[in-house]
């Protein structure tokens, strides 16, 4: 078989195999070809309505009757699922640990970092996040993970998940065709073109870093200094990813490119747009991981007190998502609105059926034996749990894909020993975390499994969760 | 953190009288007075390198290059800090944004046509790059970055290859300039001590402060031409009496006063009402209403008024969906006109309908939003959020209940709520007179309003018969002057307060409570010499 003909999506998008040799796709003369191991969050906020959200069938297998609830979209989906029940979020909400930031911004920032806020001003994490570690150490040096946002999230923390390191936050890219060309350059078959982008950034790129060189030699502040290097190692990351401009024949298919084309920029963060945006940023995300762009990447679906009004696919709201999550016409009291519990539900459903649209996209790559859905792990996670209560426990959390077999699919699984899921005492969320950086093939600084991975909660890997 | 503690120590251990310091005399205090008493004006700490705002960024790229277009508006979006988005600590460059720059960088790059005058040549090249690089950098070029970028420009055939080497070399230079730290940050890199012990910043550093206050834009050809000037009194004075006459300066007071006033929440969000309560009213009027409150400030700023005028004036800006809303009869078409009030019942930015219907309930007007918002922003009152498992639900009209007044009262009678309600509630109080969407009444549910009461502003209490007399008190009120004062002061410096600036900003402080204009107010802000100097001990 054609090596080539391994890579061909439902898209039918052809796809350059010296960058994804260069991910860590590896053939030794006699050896199949082996495929990389991604991730994937996926992230919607102000919590769900748990009551129709966790499968009601006994823990064991997922079955068809699982799916009866909100996750009815992802039913066929079982066998690549795992629906684990009774995570808590550390450090805890509720100020149950005492740490900076009120319930949304704790949700926002404590997620996917395990690490308390820096502060109670602008709500930043003090800890790097889950997909930033696993894109720093499996992505080439200096290559970024993909960090998209849909939709409108305020400009301070309860707009980010995605930290490179505390108070480093990294707002995720709200246009998918600049997503799009920030990680894949300008596609072009023409060598003599891209050649012709490489010298012109590497000349400019030299001209800046002197001026950061003159500046630099001046006697200057601590802090003025940390700002400069900051800056610098940006600057010096694009210089390093030089090698792949121009390079990859990620392609998309001619329709999504058509439309990824038509984008207004000025409107992309609007309601209006949500759902055309989310769906394209999928297209990106899946094409980015699937010919090597990236091996990490993340979606961020509105911000932590905020969300869109839904008003498409059948669902016609007046309230927007962070005013239903608690039942009423304002942000912060007003009256009561009668059903907003169905509403929730209707929005829970809308996010299963986009993540059900991602497992598809994902699922169509072939691998060898696999796909990239098998060989990836998608987390699919919240800032809440009960958005009306600011619940920080029984947190709603959906994993699709094995990562390659280091994960158990196929179940709903309790993960707390505790009677009641709600207890927050023997599963703190950062174990999940720790676990999925492993299964993707993270390591500790000592080259073994990683044994701990944010500030808060306890060392070790979720059991439940591996084959 | 660290800083609100300090300034927390300065205010209870400052101002004794004391200016000996240890074991030595000090020539001025911890809070920047001097010995004979006036303000030292001793530069604060602050960072050499002060990222351009998206806003300036914009105006900058189309004065250099003469392009009519707004990249910025795409970038990722900066944080406020202390209420302010130009706050120096939070113009940080992170992962995205960097990307934004490179890329607005490429293309902006096309637009070389107004960099050069001459016939392509290399003197041609050397003379139009020199000539950039130092609008770009809005300082003189060294002679090694000119010959830096010279060797740039002849890149231009191999990288490009358009066919025009000269139009390509200077695409690459504007390509490259256009990231530099020197173009994306206001470098302060002065660095001599002077025998007051401060850094006196040049003249070039100093044109781009005022610029970039009075302007949100770079240096023009004259303030260049000027830079030397800009180390004195006089040569400060005349230059920025200048520009403040330009149009220009109308963005940057727009812009204080819409952040200070946070007229961003008077948006459709923040306007949805019952439509059976009041039926014709739209929340799609949020932006004429936004524009309404900036016409007016900048009435204002145009006129010679101060803060008097911001707080008590009748006049307002209304179209023919506003008018109606403040009872008047008139004919107006779709453009904002400037009217009169009746002043018995309007008097300034806090009885305009954005402020009153953006801080009212789906159904009610919101006593503690008004009362939370005028506290906060007018008053300076620090006031902590409520706890988060406060019932926000105001308990029925029913029974005795009978008004929103009462409401409020009754769900924040516990001694709990009191530390704080007792001071937000009295002074949302004061403005029953308006309704949820601003308009005048003089009854609620048949009961007469009562718009009287007492509360507490700054050092002691204001009592009330009503929304003018609030008003008419709040604007000559010490609090309110010390409090425009001090945003004042986090605007035009970009960062928050320091101990040594309290001198300065109470100096300030009773320039506004002495009717200073808001004219006078910049000036009196650029004038301080902490304006043109660094301190001699860096930033920690």
């Amino acid at each position: 078989m054609n090596r080539r003909s391994f890579l061909r999506g439902l898209g039918g998008v052809a796809v350059g195999l010296p960058m994804l040799e260069s991910l860590g796709a590896r053939r030794g003369r006699t050896a199949p070809l082996t495929y990389p191991t991604r991730m994937v969050v996926f992230f919607t906020c102000n919590g769900a309505n748990l009551a129709k959200f966790f499968p009601t069938t006994p823990y064991g297998a997922l079955t068809a009757e699982s799916f009866a609830g909100s996750l009815k979209p992802l039913a066929s989906f079982r066998d690549k699922l795992i629906i684990p029940r009774g995570f808590h979020m550390v450090p805890r909400g509720f100020n149950r640990d005492g740490t900076p930031g009120d319930d949304h911004a704790k949700g926002m920032g404590h997620k996917l970092t395990a690490a308390p806020l820096v502060d109670n001003t602008n709500k930043y994490a003090g800890g790097i996040s889950l997909d930033q570690e696993a894109a720093r150490q499996l992505n080439p040096k200096g290559r970024s993970a993909m960090t998209l946002m849909v939709g409108y999230a305020g400009d301070d923390g309860l707009g980010v998940i995605s930290y490179k390191g505390p108070g480093a936050p990294v707002k995720g890219e709200p246009n998918p065709r600049v997503a799009f060309e920030d990680l894949m350059g300008v596609p072009s078959g023409d060598s003599t073109i891209a050649a012709r982008l490489k010298l012109r950034r590497a000349s400019v790129l030299d001209v800046v870093k002197q001026d950061f060189d003159r500046l630099k030699r001046a006697p200057l502040s601590k802090a003025d200094l940390t700002k400069l290097d900051a800056h610098f190692t940006l600057i010096r990351d694009t210089e390093l990813g030089l090698d792949s401009v121009g390079l990859p024949a990620c392609t998309l298919p001619s329709a999504t490119a058509g439309e990824i084309g038509m984008i207004d920029p000025s409107k992309v963060r609007t309601d209006g747009e949500f759902k055309r945006i989310g769906r394209l940023h999928m297209d990106v995300l899946t094409l980015a991981l699937a010919c090597g762009s990236t091996r990490v990447g993340s979606i961020q679906w509105g911000g932590g007190a905020g969300g869109p009004v839904f008003r498409w696919d059948g669902i016609d709201h007046v309230y927007n998502h962070h005013k239903l999550s608690h039942g009423t016409t304002m942000d912060n009291g007003g009256d009561a609105v009668s059903g907003y519990e169905s509403m929730l539900t209707q929005i829970d459903t809308w996010y299963a059926d986009q993540y059900a649209y991602l497992l598809t996209r994902l699922n169509s790559y072939k691998e060898g034996d696999r796909t990239l859905l098998d060989n990836s792990v998608v987390m699919w996670g919240n800032e809440l749990s009960d958005g009306k209560d600011h619940d920080f426990r029984d947190l709603p959390f959906v994993l699709a894909g094995s990562a390659a077999g280091y994960l158990k699919t196929g179940q709903y699984v309790k993960v707390t020993k505790q009677a009641d899921p709600k207890n927050d005492v023997d599963a703190p969320h950062n174990m999940l975390l720790t676990t999925l950086l492993n299964a993707v093939g993270c390591k500790g600084a000592d080259g073994t499994p990683m044994k701990n991975f944010g500030t808060f909660g306890k060392p070790g890997e979720v059991s439940e969760l591996k084959a | 953190m660290r800083t609100a503690i300090a300034v927390l120590a300065i205010a209870l251990s400052g101002c004794t009288g004391s200016i000996l310091g240890g074991e030595e005399a000090k020539p001025v205090a911890d809070d920047g007075t001097r010995v004979d008493g006036v303000c030292a004006g001793v530069a604060a700490p602050s960072t050499r390198f002060i990222r351009l705002t998206h806003l300036q960024y914009d105006h900058t790229v189309r004065s250099l290059l003469g392009v009519d277009s707004t990249p910025a508006s795409t970038f990722a979006a900066d944080a406020s800090f202390d209420g302010f988005d130009n706050n120096a600590d939070g113009l940080t460059i992170g992962d995205r944004l960097s990307r934004d720059y490179a890329r607005a960088a490429t293309l902006l790059s096309v637009h070389t046509a107004k960099l050069s005058t001459c016939t392509p040549s290399e003197e041609c090249a050397k003379s139009s790059i020199a000539a950039f690089l130092r609008r770009a950098f809005r300082r003189p070029v060294r002679d090694e970055e000119l010959s830096t970028y010279l060797g740039l420009f002849a890149k231009g055939k191999e990288a490009i290859g358009s066919g025009d080497d000269f139009k390509d070399g200077m695409q690459l230079v504007v390509e490259a300039a256009l990231q530099t730290p020197s173009f994306l940050y206001r470098v302060e890199a002065s660095n001599e001590v002077s025998a007051d012990g401060t850094i006196a910043l040049d003249g070039y550093e100093v044109a781009s402060r005022l610029s970039y206050l009075l302007w949100n834009d770079m240096p023009d050809q004259a303030l260049f031409d000027a830079a030397a000037e800009l180390t004195t009194v006089e040569g400060m004075t005349k230059h920025a009496r200048r520009m403040l006459a330009d149009p220009r300066s109308h963005e940057p007071v727009a812009e204080f006063h819409r952040q200070w006033l946070k007229l961003g929440t008077v948006n459709e969000d923040k306007l949805r009402r019952d439509p059976a309560m009041f039926p014709g009213f739209s929340a799609s009027i949020a932006p004429t209403l936004q524009n309404e409150s900036l016409r007016f400030v900048d009435d204002v700023f145009s006129s010679g008024g101060g803060l008097n005028e911001l707080l008590t004036s009748s006049f307002t800006y209304v179209n023919a969906e506003s008018a109606p809303l403040y009872g008047l009869t008139g004919t107006f078409g779709k453009d904002l006109t400037r009217v009169e009030l009746d002043p018995k019942k309007r008097a300034g930015l806090l009885t305009q309908i954005g402020f009153l219907a953006s801080h009212a309930y789906y159904d009610l007007s919101s006593p503690i939003h008004r009362g939370v918002f005028i506290q906060r922003q007018i008053l300076c009152t620090e006031l902590p959020d409520p706890p988060g498992d406060a019932n926000l639900k105001l308990p029925p009209v029913t029974g005795e209940i009978k008004t929103t007044r009462q409401q409020v009262s009754v769900h924040t009678s516990p001694a709990s709520c009191q530390g704080c309600h007792g001071i937000i509630n009295p002074t949302g109080f004061a403005f029953e007179n308006y309704d949820a969407i601003g308009k005048w009444r003089e009854a609620e549910n048949g009961v007469p309003i009562d718009p009287t009461g007492s509360t507490i502003a700054g050092d002691d209490r204001i009592s009330f018969t009503g929304p003018m007399d609030f008003v008419e008190k709040l604007s000559k009120h010490p609090a309110s002057a010390n409090c425009y004062a001090k945003n004042w002061m986090r605007f035009a410096y970009g960062r928050k307060e320091q101990p040594v600036d309290a001198c300065a900003m109470r100096a300030l402080g009773a320039k506004v409570a002495g009717h200073a204009s808001i004219k006078d107010v910049i000036l009196e802000l650029v004038l301080n010499p902490t304006f043109r100097a660094r301190p001699a001990k860096e930033a920690s």
